[in-house]
């Protein structure tokens, strides 16, 4: 017997041989890089911190489908630019949730977190890849930044939306709650504290345009002073200042148009640009931004101002009357704004480089300046009951850069001596509408202000030349949370009043 | 009794050991292992010895030394007080033995050139004796290939085709008459020595063996649902592709047929449709599952890569035995992880034991396209076109200003006198011939069995520019080395070569305008133009750049389109300077070996394989400018001097199959059966694509090659799919007097698609039968005379809906930002980055099916008529829905996720009936089978999917879903007061603005409105009508699963006649004819029906076809029941005439042993109420053939 089971396991040996089972061969891997196989050295980690970067291209172009570029976000809903076309950023009744423009925008800052996420892993993870001093910090201060950015903006424009802060790397993680009260602005400023501890005061200029330290304590100060206008703690007010204070080697340009010229990019005054450029050999305009380097298109779409939008079928986007209003006579801020004639923007415009004829613009928008910090942290100073004149100085600084460019005296200075922090407060507001126009920061000024109670927006009507406005305080303070997030995410709540 | 079994066990495990030492033989070359063998016997040895007084055994232990010869006997056949003494020199071994055998009681017998046995003269009386017989109907037809073996033995043969067998068996055996389509008959021999059988037809032969996963079984023991078709019914099919012949067959099987093109896919769904991912069968021919590269992607790269070509038209359909389809869990199971959409078992035949038979078939069929849609003229075209501007002109711009001087009456160039062109007819290749030539040689005796094949096809298409050929050769051998070990080895090779050129279909033809000229003896090539142009020197051309730009770029102005703004490209041009072949090879084969050291206990080692590899050689002419519609810089890229672009594209498939089957079975007790399979199998299989393009600076065809391209090269290369799996699979049966039966399958399986942790699952099934007839109870007198009630329950799993590596994470360098601009420079450097854009889901399963099936098999009316009534229940759970995850997620690509739930439920019937009426024998057959498809989960209720294939809980899945048209606006009364009610946001209306948006006129066509904006965020739409008309008003319009599919045939022989009627249909379906939606649009240039004569007018008012105007600004093409259409058709599929050439006849001619000429029609008539040139295909209908064939056997 024992023979015959030793025969039979020759021969079933002998067969296995040619069929023999072996587990590991189900273990089969790509033929390209995974997370597993990447992040073995610096520069993979430098590609990782750039990919965050490159997410912000989303923001500023517009994506193939739908021409649902999101610069309309940005511009339109504010009280400085308008247009006759009924779109919803500028009419705010029409905006649902369904929104496409708005659900591509609140798509873009979640990839933008998710990318910056992994960076933050991957940095953690990591032992003796870095050897260059420095770099790791840099890198985490990057991305802490980027994402960082990626809160305020949601908590400008969306208030609610959910915190994410870890990487989605399981199911469980797919649908979490709504955000409350400052949480997202909350994130956002411990993103920048970090930020700002963490980042080079300047890169080398290969590497200009990454975040810096000024950039980090900047967007700091910024929070800080939007989170003390929406939530009134004074204290943010007295932080936000020494955020600003600890800004160094920044100061204005003397000409106010090199803000928004191709030629004087990431110049002195600049705390952070999104990085437009032109792609390489090809430029495929209809496909995605964040898409395949030869093909990809980094521009910017400034085709909204350019009055050279047959393309799109849209109207283009003019100065409010208020906005051409609002100068002193002889400002020169008010060329270089807007065109008097017609109420055309000018800004970007008037210096642009474009890269294909009519379509995309290698000019970076300024995401923030120091005009910008001087004002905010004059705001800073007066809502915290410091010095009132100091506040002032501050504004002053902006007017007499204006003035200088030009040959006048137009905008004068305001008198130092002044201490109604009602009448310096309009100043701020005033000088803010005036030099920082057309960039985007008007909606959220707005939306701070009236939350803070300086100013009302009930029913208002942003100077706009659409004929079918219909804000609603406090409802369009904050825009739906798309469709997108809430079809498949039980555990959002809409936001008020839609 | 115990020890002598141990004993004959031992005897049988010593022949074990000289087996495996001759594998290693048999492994190398099994032919001339097999030429080794059949030479057999080789001369007897001699020995030269010189013993005194030994025992017997000591004597055979020395004749064993001294010579090659293994004695195999009991030590108790001889005592050890008996002893012998023997001296010879140079003496045979047959001498010596009987010599030493002397007197003992003990005979030898050779078994083998090397083995002797010893044994008792009793049971060498009971040895075989030689029996002959005759095997004819119940006509005394004489009947071929009728299988007769010897009950409980491996014996068997034959019959030859003159009924005749010769068969080697025991005086007191019972021998077993079986063939298809006939009753078994059991015969004693009872020591005769002919033995003549008369087998009855049967109805469906409960005792025909039919193949199951991993093995074969009666038809009468089968507890799963399975369907067979046989060779008959394939043979049938005029098919370049096997497929196709399970069409209107097999019940459940669901077929729809790719259309005429002649490697078009036919789309196969078994019981429904079980998932949105993968629902294509799996398909195993002899053994080897099939692995398709790219198989379930249609368009898109991968798509395109996998060519148009159905990779199952390389198996010739006339080498084909059966086809076996598993249709529910207890029947699939044993495939485990790929059956979940059913496994479709395609066995080859074999030779049989008998004469050898040569069999040559040939046929030669000729085929068109039934149907014609009719289109408007020239002049009819001119008058639409003036009538649809007319009624909508731009502001301000007159119809001729609008289109051109070509539309201008008063233009020299005006083309409304221009004659009609037939584009439609002058792309059909009429006639388009299929040649298919096959040769088969077989035959066998009891050890080795052989079937040669060689087969050559071509088939044109029935449009110009494409067909497919084929050569193929196969050979199945098998070899019985021993009674213990057999052998075989398949072998396919394949060779195919196809045109692919045809650039165009029907629709596109339809909708060309018909003044556009085709031909110009003067044009170039002798084609007319679509395009002039010239071309200038480009001074941005620098010939030192990777990228150089081109040297000419076109003139200002041009290139002009020269028929206006329709222009079609012209597609005869485009065949005659373009050209896309494909080649093909591709070898399948596998070899086995299986040993059986005790009775029932089978071991089989099989490793297969198939190697496939698909190269496309395509050539773009740089004239092609000229009769282009969209005419490109021929120059890009280049330096001046290309004639055009050619580029070879090859992909790989090798695919590696392993396997090690054990199988036992045994009766116990006489009446208890079991029967055990045990075994592994391991699959590798890769997709490789590389490809390589370039310009060609010389016209000659010889030159194309991709050695002529630098240095403007293009290159691809990669592996693109990669796949591994491992399987385990257990069975067990057991049966209980025939009467009860039960079933349990295993299967083990683990792929490397999966995420770690989650590669591996179990698949088991569970089945019951019945047989109440073979009950004491059952009454005898009874109109039944077989019945068996059957059930089964089982798991079954679909692996191939996911992505490649969905569980990991993936880097993408796409994304790109730019750092370093300032101080002048406003471009600074783009730098690449590095993003993780996907979800990485580590808990990636596989989709898994639970299916549930009842049924019954009946035989009735004294075996004339058969019946199988089965209903099923399949609920496809885990369904990998790739979804877009919530944004938060910041997840950039869709998900591969285990969610979606669909249920499949129906009915199937298949009725069989056969009598003899006379000299007449009659046949009949007919199935049915019923789908209730429905979707009932899904990622968040989120339904998916567009217009053309929705996929929305509570529905059938791809349902078509659009908008419901209202009717068509007769005069203003009715514009108005619709008008007060409703508006259409989709033309721009608005309830509040009676005068926004686009404003009616008589003869528009207008919609429902059937649901309302959501009211709250938890729903979608509101059930309640709005009053607007916009997307949420879109509702099911109709289902794109049939809800039942038939077929039913009748069949009738009388003397050398016969007739055979094949139909076929489909119901309970609609389809969108988006073809008819083009041709009747009337809203631009393109060419339409001549239906849209009938379009409203004042004059002719028509409540169905709207008015003619320009732009559709009431949007009446949009997606909606307008062209829904009921899609359901019943077919005559297949009528057949044949004459058997009388055998007194043949007999003349000797070597003719049957010879059969037969005329058929394929397709030769639809009853439809779709519109379209087809229900099953629109673009490339389906062709009716007339086929003439001969099949003789020699």
């Amino acid at each position: 017997m024992k023979s015959i089971i030793k025969y039979i396991t020759i021969v079933a040996g002998a067969l296995a041989l040619t069929t023999s089972c072996n587990k590991s061969k189900l273990d089969l891997l790509p033929h390209g890089p995974t997370e597993f196989s990447y992040f073995q050295e610096e520069a993979d980690f430098n590609k990782a911190v750039i990919g965050v970067y490159a997410k912000m291209n989303d923001a500023y172009w517009f994506r193939a489908s739908g021409w649902s570029c999101t610069v309309p976000i940005f511009i339109l809903p504010g009280d400085d630019v308008t247009t006759t076309e009924d779109e919803d950023f500028e009419t705010f009744g029409r905006i649902q949730p369904g929104n496409g423009r708005l659900s591509d925008f609140y798509r873009v800052w979640y990839r933008m977190i998710a990318r910056a996420n992994v960076v933050l892993e991957k940095i953690e993870e990591e032992e003796g890849i870095y050897t260059t001093p420095g770099l790791k910090d840099y890198h985490k201060g990057e991305a802490l930044f980027l994402r960082g950015y990626s809160y305020y903006i949601l908590w400008n424009y969306f208030g609610t939306a959910p915190l994410v802060t870890s990487r989605v790397t399981s199911s469980d993680q797919f649908t979490p709650p709504s955000s409350t009260g400052t949480q997202l602005l909350d994130q956002a400023i411990t993103d920048f504290e970090g930020a700002a501890s963490l980042l080079p005061e300047s890169w080398s200029s290969a590497n200009r345009g990454r975040a810096t330290k000024n950039s980090a304590r900047g967007m700091l100060g910024k929070s800080l002073v939007f989170r003390a206008s929406s939530s009134g703690t004074s204290g943010d007010y007295t932080q936000a200042i020494s955020a600003f204070d600890a800004i160094a080697g920044v100061s204005l340009v003397p000409d106010f148009g090199d803000n928004f010229a191709v030629d004087t990019e990431n110049n002195s005054e600049s705390l952070f640009e999104y990085q437009s450029t032109q792609a390489f050999a090809f430029n495929n305009v209809w496909l995605d931004n964040d898409f395949d380097n030869p093909i990809g298109n980094l521009s910017v779409f400034w085709g909204y101002y350019d009055n050279n939008n047959g393309l799109y079928g849209k109207l283009p986007f003019s100065a409010t009357n208020k906005l051409a209003a609002a100068f002193e006579e002889g400002d020169p801020r008010k060329e270089e704004t807007l065109n008097p004639a017609d109420n055309m923007i000018r800004k970007y415009v008037s210096r642009n480089q474009l890269d294909q004829a009519g379509v995309g613009s290698v000019n970076n928008p300024r995401i923030l300046r120091y005009a910008d910090v001087l004002l905010l942290k004059a705001e800073a100073i007066l809502q915290s009951g410091g010095s009132t004149s100091a506040a002032i100085e501050l504004i002053n600084q902006v007017r007499a850069r204006a003035r200088n460019m030009g040959n006048g005296t137009v905008p004068a200075d305001y008198a130092t001596t002044q201490t109604d922090k009602n009448v310096i407060m309009e100043w701020i507001m005033n000088e803010r509408f005036l030099e920082l126009s057309g960039e985007g920061q008007r909606w959220f000024d707005l939306k701070r202000w009236h939350m803070q109670g300086a100013i009302t927006l009930n029913n208002a009507y942003f100077s706009s030349r659409a004929t079918t406005m219909s804000f609603e305080a406090p409802k369009h303070l904050l825009f739906p949370i798309p469709n997108i997030e809430t079809d498949v995410n039980p555990n959002i709540v809409q936001n008020t009043g839609y | 009794m115990k020890k002598m079994l141990q004993k004959r066990w031992h005897l049988r495990a010593a022949m074990l050991t000289k087996i495996v030492l001759r594998m290693k033989l048999t492994a190398i070359i099994i032919v001339s292992c097999l030429q080794v063998y059949a030479t057999g016997y080789s001369q007897d040895a001699k020995v030269t010895i010189n013993l005194q007084n030994v025992t017997i055994s000591a004597a055979l232990k020395t004749i064993e030394r001294k010579s090659s010869y293994k004695f195999v006997y009991s030590t108790n056949f001889f005592p050890a007080t008996s002893t012998i003494s023997i001296n010879v020199r140079e003496t045979p071994v047959s001498a010596v033995l009987t010599t030493i055998l002397h007197n003992t009681g003990f005979v030898f017998k050779r078994m083998d050139d090397d083995l002797i046995v010893i044994t008792s003269k009793e049971n060498l009386a009971n040895a075989d004796i030689v029996v002959k017989g005759r095997v004819a109907d119940a006509n005394g037809t004489p009947l071929a290939g009728i299988t007769v073996s010897v009950e409980n033995s491996n014996v068997q043969t034959a019959t030859d085709n003159m009924g005749t067998f010769t068969i080697n068996a025991p005086e007191n055996a019972v021998l077993i008459f079986t063939g298809i389509g006939y009753t078994t008959e059991r015969i004693a021999v009872d020591g005769k020595n002919e033995v003549n059988v008369v087998l009855n037809a049967s109805a469906r032969g409960l005792d025909e063996v039919v193949v199951i996963g991993y093995g074969q079984r009666m038809k009468k023991d089968v507890t799963g649902a399975l369907s067979t078709v046989s060779s008959k019914d394939i043979a049938r099919s005029t098919a370049m592709t096997p497929e196709l012949a399970l069409q209107g067959n097999a019940p459940g099987v669901f077929v729809e047929s790719g259309g005429g093109e002649p490697g078009a896919r036919p789309t196969v769904r078994i019981r429904g449709v079980n998932t949105f991912g993968y629902a294509e069968p799996l398909y195993v021919i002899d053994g080897i599952p099939i692995y398709e590269g790219g198989a379930g992607v249609s368009d898109g790269a991968v798509g395109d890569i996998r060519s148009p070509i159905n990779i199952f038209s390389k198996f010739n359909p006339a080498d084909i035995e059966s086809i076996s389809v598993l249709k529910d869990a207890s029947a699939a199971a044993i495939y485990g992880v790929r059956a979940s959409n059913g496994v479709i078992l395609i066995t080859t035949k074999r030779g049989k034991t008998g004469k050898p038979r040569v069999e040559f078939s040939g046929s030669y069929a000729s085929q068109n396209i039934a149907k014609t849609i009719p289109l408007i003229n020239t002049q009819q075209y001119m008058a639409l076109t003036k009538e649809l501007y007319n009624a909508r002109p731009d502001a301000g711009i007159s119809y001729a200003e609008r289109f051109g001087p070509l539309y201008d009456e008063s233009s020299s160039q005006y083309i409304g006198n221009n004659p009609t062109y037939d584009w439609v007819g002058e792309l059909k290749n009429r006639n388009a011939p299929i040649r298919d030539y096959s040769v088969r040689a077989s035959g066998g005796t009891e050890n080795f069995n052989y079937y040669f094949s060689a087969g050559y096809q071509k088939t044109e298409s029935p449009l110009k520019g494409n067909n497919l050929e084929r050569y193929s050769v196969a050979t199945n051998i098998e070899s019985k080395i021993s009674k213990y070990i057999q052998t075989g080895l398949t072998v396919r090779l394949i060779h195919q070569k196809g045109m692919n050129n045809t650039q165009a279909d029907l629709g596109t033809m339809m909708s060309t305008i018909p003044f556009q000229p085709i031909y110009n003896p003067n044009g170039p090539h002798g084609f007319e133009r679509v395009t002039s142009g010239s071309f200038v020197p480009n001074p941005d051309y620098d010939p030192s750049l990777l990228n150089p730009g081109a040297p000419y770029n076109f003139a200002a102005g041009d290139p002009l389109l020269l028929w206006g703004q329709q222009t079609r490209y012209n597609v005869f041009a485009f065949q005659h300077l373009n050209s896309t072949n494909y080649e093909l090879n591709n070898i399948i084969g596998n070899a086995f070996v299986q040993v059986e050291p005790i009775p029932g206990l089978k071991i089989k080692g099989s490793l297969g394989g198939e190697y496939y590899v698909n190269l496309r050689k395509q050539w773009n002419s740089n004239e092609i400018w000229m009769f282009s519609q969209t005419p490109q810089n021929p120059y890009a890229g280049q330096d001046g001097l290309a004639k055009g672009n050619y580029g070879e594209r090859q992909t790989k498939t090798p695919n590696l199959n392993k396997e090690l089957m054990v199988t036992f079975n045994r009766n116990i007790f006489n009446d208890h059966n079991i029967d055990i399979l045990l075994g592994a199998q391991q699959q590798e299989a890769q997709w490789y694509s590389s490809g390589l393009s370039g310009n060609v600076n010389y016209t000659d065809p010889q030159f194309r090659s991709i050695s002529n391209i630098p240095p403007y090269t293009q290159g691809s290369a990669g592996i693109m799919q990669e796949d591994a799996l491992i399987g385990y699979v257990g069975r067990l049966s057991y049966k209980f007097k025939d009467k009860y039966y039960l079933d349990g399958t295993f299967r083990r399986d683990g792929s490397s698609r999966l995420a770690p942790g989650y590669k591996w699952d179990n698949f088991t099934s569970f089945a019951a039968a019945w047989r109440i007839s073979g009950e004491g109870f059952f009454p005898k007198t009874s109109f039944i005379d077989d019945l068996k009630i059957r059930g089964g329950w089982g798991k079954l799993g679909n692996y191939q809906s996911a992505r490649y590596y969905a569980y990991l994470s993936a880097v993408s360098l796409t994304p790109d930002y730019s750092f370093g601009s300032g101080n002048g420079d406003g471009f600074g450097t783009q730098l690449q980055g590095a993003a993780l854009p996907n979800f990485a889901n580590n808990t990636l399963s596989w989709e898994k099916l639970r299916t549930t099936s009842i049924g019954i098999d009946a035989i009735l009316f004294n075996n004339k008529v058969n019946l199988t009534a089965e209903y099923y229940n399949k609920t496809t759970f885990d369904i990998i829905q790739s979804v877009s995850l919530p944004p938060n997620t910041g997840v950039e690509v869709p998900a591969d996720l285990n969610i979606g739930q669909v249920r499949n439920t129906g009915f199937e019937l298949q009725v069989g009936y056969n009598t003899q009426i006379g000299a007449v024998n009659f046949n009949a057959a007919a199935n049915l089978t019923t789908v209730n498809n429905k979707v009932v989960k899904l990622y968040g209720g989120t339904p998916l999917g567009g217009e053309y294939g929705r996929i929305e809980e509570g529905y059938s899945m791809f349902y078509l879903w659009g908008y419901k048209t209202g009717g068509v606006f007769q005069n203003q009364a009715e514009i108005d007061a619709w008008r007060a009610k409703y508006a259409d946001a989709n033309i721009g209306q608005s309830t509040s603005n009676p005068s926004g948006g686009y404003a009616y006129a008589p003869g528009d066509m207008y919609f429902q409105d059937v649901y309302g904006d959501p009211q709250d965020a938890t729903e979608r739409y509101s059930k309640t009508p709005d009053g607007v008309i916009n997307g949420n008003d879109r509702t099911y319009l109709g289902k794109t699963i049939p809800g039942y599919y038939y077929g039913f045939n009748v069949g009738a022989n009388y003397k050398g006649f016969d007739l055979n009627i094949f139909f076929q249909g489909v119901g309970d379906v609609q389809k969108y004819n988006s073809i008819r939606s083009g041709l009747e649009s009337m809203s631009g240039l393109a060419g339409q029906a001549a239906t849209t004569l009938n379009r409203w007018t004042e004059q002719n008012p028509s409540a169905t076809m709207p008015r003619a105007v320009y732009g559709d600004p009431a949007s009446a093409t949009r997606f909606s029941d307008r062209f829904v259409e009921n899609a359901s058709y019943l077919r005559l599929k297949n009528t057949q005439i044949g004459y058997t050439l009388p055998k007194q006849l043949l007999a003349k001619l000797q070597f003719v042993q049957s010879f059969r000429v037969y005329i058929s029609a394929v397709n030769l008539v639809t009853f439809t109420k779709y519109t379209g040139l087809d229900p099953e295909n629109d673009l490339i209908p389906p062709t009716r053939q007339l086929q003439f064939g001969v099949s003789a056997t020699f």
